[in-house]
């Protein structure tokens, strides 16, 4: 075994769906670190079409016309409690990313685009007794050549 | 801060075991235990599951052991050479991604790493044992690229 491949992971994506187990896909991170470690984080907004009209058997009442103004506005909110958490666990604001696409592939792309060696990422631990794992997780592992990391979360 | 404190590396034997070590490596501290498994399927299934015809077996039980006790050998050889001898090593007969639960959850496991196949840049499927894994597990798992 090389001394490099013993090293510390250099480049730590955290895929985070902004839920309250942010924190512990960050705390995670940290503890895998060294410090010259940069960490970032990326959130996927889903458009909103695919996001309702995919999902649900109604349309939803909004103002017609307003769903840009809705979107933007749903994409700021989203983009100030990043800058929060940033700011919270003293992360690079600049390295705390949103953008907008299917997680499912935004993810891997993203962190091939960066050359990232690990993803952190929560895998969804629903109330029922067996443990379901995402599918944006599973995308996620079958999709990226670099390790990941699924972090189980009970709720 | 607090690192994990029970490491399981479930592996297949293989020369990915390097990568999985290497991993385990990286996450470890001083207080950190090591365990490894490695889970033989039982013979039944391997062949009357998959088969269209009867295999002639002549002695299926005499057949398993003797497996058993290559992959023992084999899996001490690894132990040896990676001066791992403070690492727990069990050799499970049974379906991996169930005796790997098993084990993590009895052994209060934090971390399974595992390796996940598949081919650079292709959509590969996941093997099915790393995400009968991630499926079930009761703790994190981290998830290894390995190409061979």
């Amino acid at each position: 075994m090389s001394k490099q491949e013993t090293d510390k992971y250099q480049n730590i994506l955290i895929a985070t769906d902004l839920g309250i187990n942010t924190v512990a896909l960050i705390e995670r991170a940290k503890r895998l670190a060294s410090a010259s470690t940069s960490i970032r984080l990326l959130h996927v907004v889903r458009p909103f079409e695919t996001t309702f009209f995919g999902t649900m058997p109604y349309i939803p009442v909004m103002p017609l016309g307003d769903k840009d103004a809705f979107e933007e506005r749903v994409f700021t909110a989203k983009q100030e409690l990043f800058a929060e958490i940033a700011k919270d666990h003293s992360l690079d604001e600049s390295l705390c990313i949103i953008e907008t696409g299917d997680p499912k592939e935004r993810i891997p792309e993203f962190a091939q685009a960066n050359a990232c060696d690990l993803i952190i990422t929560a895998s969804q631990h629903k109330k029922e007794k067996r443990p379901y794992f995402g599918s944006t997780a599973k995308a996620i592992v079958q999709n990226t050549p670099c390790d990941v990391l699924v972090v189980k979360i009970d709720h | 801060m607090s690192y994990y404190r029970h490491i399981l590396i479930a592996t297949d034997l293989s020369v990915d075991t390097e990568a999985l070590l290497d991993r385990a490596n990286r996450l470890m501290s001083k207080t950190t235990k090591l365990s490894m498994l490695h889970a033989v399927r039982p013979m039944e299934t391997t062949y009357f599951g998959t088969m269209p015809y009867v295999p002639v077996i002549i002695d299926g039980e005499e057949i398993e052991n003797r497996v058993v006790e290559a992959k023992k050998e084999h899996f001490e050889k690894i132990i040896q050479e990676h001066e791992l001898a403070n690492t727990e090593w069990r050799l499970e007969i049974g379906k991996p991604s169930t005796m790997i639960k098993e084990y993590a959850e009895e052994n209060m496991v934090d971390l399974i790493i595992i390796g996940s196949h598949g081919e650079k840049g292709v959509r590969a499927l996941l093997g099915s044992t790393a995400s009968a894994v991630l499926h079930d597990a009761p703790c994190d798992v981290m998830a290894v690229r390995v190409y061979s």
